[in-house]
C-alpha cells in the first residue's frame, strides 16, 4: 500500500497512534499548514478593502481558493460558493434565509440526520415558519425513496434536506434519485455533504443539487471554515442572514443599506483570510492524491474491517447492509456486552486509547434522534451503549487495520464469559 | 462485589424477555450517578398501576453499568404485586428480598444502587399518590 502518512505531520508527532476519527476531523498535510502560515508570514493584512497592491494580490489569492472549491464540486461559477464557519452554519444560513412559499413550507429530513441538519429545522418548526416531517429510513438504514415520494406527492414540500454519506454508518444516500424526485414535485434539495466531499467526488451539477453544505476541516483543511453552495438562480430565494461589514455596497443615514451581490452579501464580517488562503492548497492536495485513490483505500480498509467484525456474535454493526459499495469509510458498532463494571472503570473509548493507541469515537455521533427512535422501537438495547465508530481516512493503512482488529479482539477476549445481552 | 457474582446473575437473566410492557400508566426515569459524566446509569421503570397495586412492571436500563442493570432487574421482580404505598426505602421486606436474590452477598456499590433506585421510585410514586 502506498504510504500517504508521510504527508501528515500528525503521524510523525504521534507515531504510535492509530487515527480512526476522520469523520470528525481530517488530518492536515504539511502543504496546507505551510500555506496557512504563508498568509501570516507574507500578508497578515486585509484583502480587498484597501487599495495597495499587497491587499489586491491577497484578494486574488482568496478568489483562487473560491474558484478551486467551485471546481472541486463542479459548480458552474465561483460565485455559487459562500464561505461559512462550518457545515452547521451553512445549513443554518440556508434554513433561516430561505423564503418559504405559504403553500410549500414543509421540510423533509430523515431520522438519520446529524444534529446540524436537525436542530435548525426543529427550531423553525417551533416558530411556525415551517412544518417538519422526519422520515424513518429503511430497517437496514438505507434511504426510503418510496416514503419520500409519498410525502412529496402532497405538494406542500419546500425543501428536502438530507445527508449524502451518513456520519453514523457510512451509508451513501442515492442523491441523484432523491434530487430527481424532489424536483419532480417542485421542491428544492439541500445536501449535507460533510462526510462525502472529503472522500469522494461530489458533483452538484450532475446531481442537480440546489444547496450543498460541507466543512473544510474534514477536508484536510483549517478548522473554522465551511462552504455553502447555492445554485446561482436560487440566490433570489434567499433573504439576508447576517449583515454588516463586507456585505454592503453603501449605507446611508436616512435610507436602507445597499447590499453587495451574492455570495458576498452572505459573508458578513472580516473573513477568515488565513483559512481561505489555505483552501487553495487543500484542493491541490486532493487533486494530487486523487479522489479515486482516496476512495479505494478507504473502502478497502472499511470493508475489510466490517468483514472482520461480522465473525463475532457479540458485535452488532449499525447499518449492516450487504452491498459494500454503498458504505463509505465509516463503521459503527455495538458490543452486546457490558464493557465496564463500575463507575471507575475506563470507558471503551478510553480503553482503546490507553491500551491500544486507537483513537476513535464513541457515543451518539450527533445523530441522537436516530438512537432515540430506534431505542423506542426496541431495535437498539441501550445496554449496548456507547456505540463505537471507526472512521477511516485515505492515510490509514493495513497496519492500522491490523492494530484496530487486534484491539477489538483484545477487548472481546477480556469480556469472555460475560453473557451477550 | 466480585465480578464473578455479577457475571453469574447476568447469565441467569440473559434469556429473560426484556420488552417493556406496553400498557403501562406510570413511567419513572431516574439516574443513579448524576455526577458521573461517563455513564449516567439511566433507568426507566414502566408500571401498570391498578387500584394502587403494581400489576405489571418492566424496566429499561441504559446506558448503565452491571450494578444498575442487576439492581433494576431485581427491583422490578420484587415490586410486582406490591401496593404502591409499600414502595418505601425503609421497607425492610424489599431489602431482604433484594439480598436474597444476590445470595446475601452485596457490596456498598450495590447497596448504593439499590437505595438510589428505590428512593427514585418512592419519590415519584408519592407524587402520583
Amino acid at each position: 500500500m502506498k504510504n500517504y502518512k508521510k504527508y501528515f505531520p500528525f503521524f510523525k508527532n504521534n507515531p504510535k497512534k492509530v487515527y480512526l476519527d476522520s469523520a470528525c476531523m481530517g488530518l492536515k498535510p504539511y502543504t496546507v499548514i505551510k500555506s496557512i502560515n504563508e498568509y501570516y508570514l507574507k500578508y497578515s493584512i486585509c484583502a480587498g478593502r484597501s487599495t495597495y497592491k499587497l491587499s489586491k494580490d491577497l484578494e486574488e489569492k482568496l478568489d483562487i481558493s473560491r474558484e478551486k472549491i467551485a471546481k472541486l464540486i463542479n459548480a458552474k461559477s465561483k460565485r455559487e460558493i459562500v464561505w461559512t464557519k462550518n457545515t452547521t452554519e451553512s445549513i443554518n444560513i440556508l434554513a433561516k434565509s430561505f423564503r418559504f412559499e405559504k403553500d410549500k413550507k414543509r421540510v423533509i429530513i430523515t431520522e438519520k440526520e446529524h444534529n446540524s441538519n436537525h436542530c435548525v429545522w426543529k427550531e423553525l418548526s417551533k416558530k411556525g415558519i415551517i412544518d417538519l416531517t422526519i422520515l424513518d429510513v429503511n430497517k437496514d438504514n438505507t434511504f426510503n425513496l418510496e416514503m419520500l415520494e409519498e410525502q412529496l406527492k402532497k405538494g406542500d414540500v419546500g425543501i428536502v434536506s438530507t445527508v449524502h454519506i451518513s456520519n453514523l454508518d457510512g451509508i451513501e444516500n442515492p442523491i441523484k434519485k432523491i434530487s430527481e424526485l424532489t424536483h419532480k414535485y417542485g421542491a428544492y434539495l439541500l445536501i449535507d455533504a460533510a462526510q462525502s466531499v472529503p472522500h469522494t467526488k461530489v458533483d452538484v451539477s450532475k446531481n442537480s443539487i440546489d444547496f450543498l453544505a460541507f466543512s473544510i476541516h474534514k477536508l484536510y483543511g483549517p478548522t473554522g471554515l465551511g462552504v455553502l453552495y447555492v445554485k446561482s438562480e436560487l440566490f433570489d430565494k434567499l433573504d439576508l442572514y447576517n449583515v454588516g461589514g463586507d456585505t454592503i455596497r453603501n449605507t446611508f443615514i436616512d435610507k436602507d443599506p445597499e447590499y453587495r451581490t451574492y455570495p458576498y452579501k452572505y459573508e458578513a464580517g472580516l473573513a477568515y483570510f488565513s483559512g481561505i488562503y489555505g483552501v487553495s492548497s487543500v484542493v491541490d492536495f486532493i487533486n494530487k492524491i486523487g479522489y479515486q485513490n482516496m476512495e479505494e483505500r478507504i473502502n478497502l480498509l472499511n470493508n475489510r474491517f466490517r468483514q472482520f467484525l461480522k465473525q463475532f456474535e457479540e458485535i452488532k454493526i449499525i447499518g449492516d447492509i450487504e452491498s459494500e459499495d454503498k458504505i463509505k469509510g465509516i463503521t459503527t458498532f455495538f458490543i452486546k456486552k457490558f464493557t465496564r463494571f463500575s463507575e471507575n472503570d475506563p470507558t471503551i473509548g478510553e480503553k482503546l486509547d490507553k491500551k491500544y493507541n486507537i483513537l476513535l469515537r464513541t457515543g451518539f455521533f450527533c445523530v441522537n434522534p436516530y438512537f432515540d427512535n430506534r431505542e423506542k422501537r426496541g431495535e437498539i438495547n441501550p445496554i449496548y451503549y456507547p456505540a463505537i465508530r471507526a472512521s477511516f481516512g485515505f492515510y490509514n493503512d493495513e497496519e492500522d487495520l491490523e492494530k484496530l482488529e487486534k484491539s477489538i479482539k483484545g477487548i472481546l477476549n477480556s469480556l469472555k464469559g460475560w453473557p451477550t445481552l | 462485589m466480585k465480578k464473578n457474582q455479577l457475571k453469574k446473575y447476568l447469565i441467569k437473566i440473559q434469556k429473560e424477555n426484556k420488552e417493556p410492557i406496553k400498557n403501562f400508566n406510570i413511567s419513572i426515569e431516574g439516574s443513579v450517578c448524576d455526577t458521573n459524566t461517563k455513564f449516567k446509569d439511566v433507568v426507566s421503570f414502566y408500571i401498570l398501576n391498578e387500584n394502587g397495586v403494581i400489576k405489571e412492571i418492566s424496566v429499561k436500563c441504559g446506558p448503565c453499568d452491571p450494578y444498575a442493570y442487576i439492581t433494576s432487574n431485581i427491583l422490578s421482580k420484587i415490586l410486582k404485586g406490591l401496593k404502591i404505598e409499600q414502595i418505601r426505602i425503609n421497607n425492610d421486606m424489599i431489602y431482604q428480598e433484594f439480598l436474597k436474590s444476590l445470595d446475601y452477598r452485596i457490596d456498598e456499590d450495590m447497596r448504593f444502587h439499590f437505595e438510589t433506585l428505590l428512593k427514585i421510585l418512592e419519590d415519584k410514586l408519592n407524587e402520583i399518590k
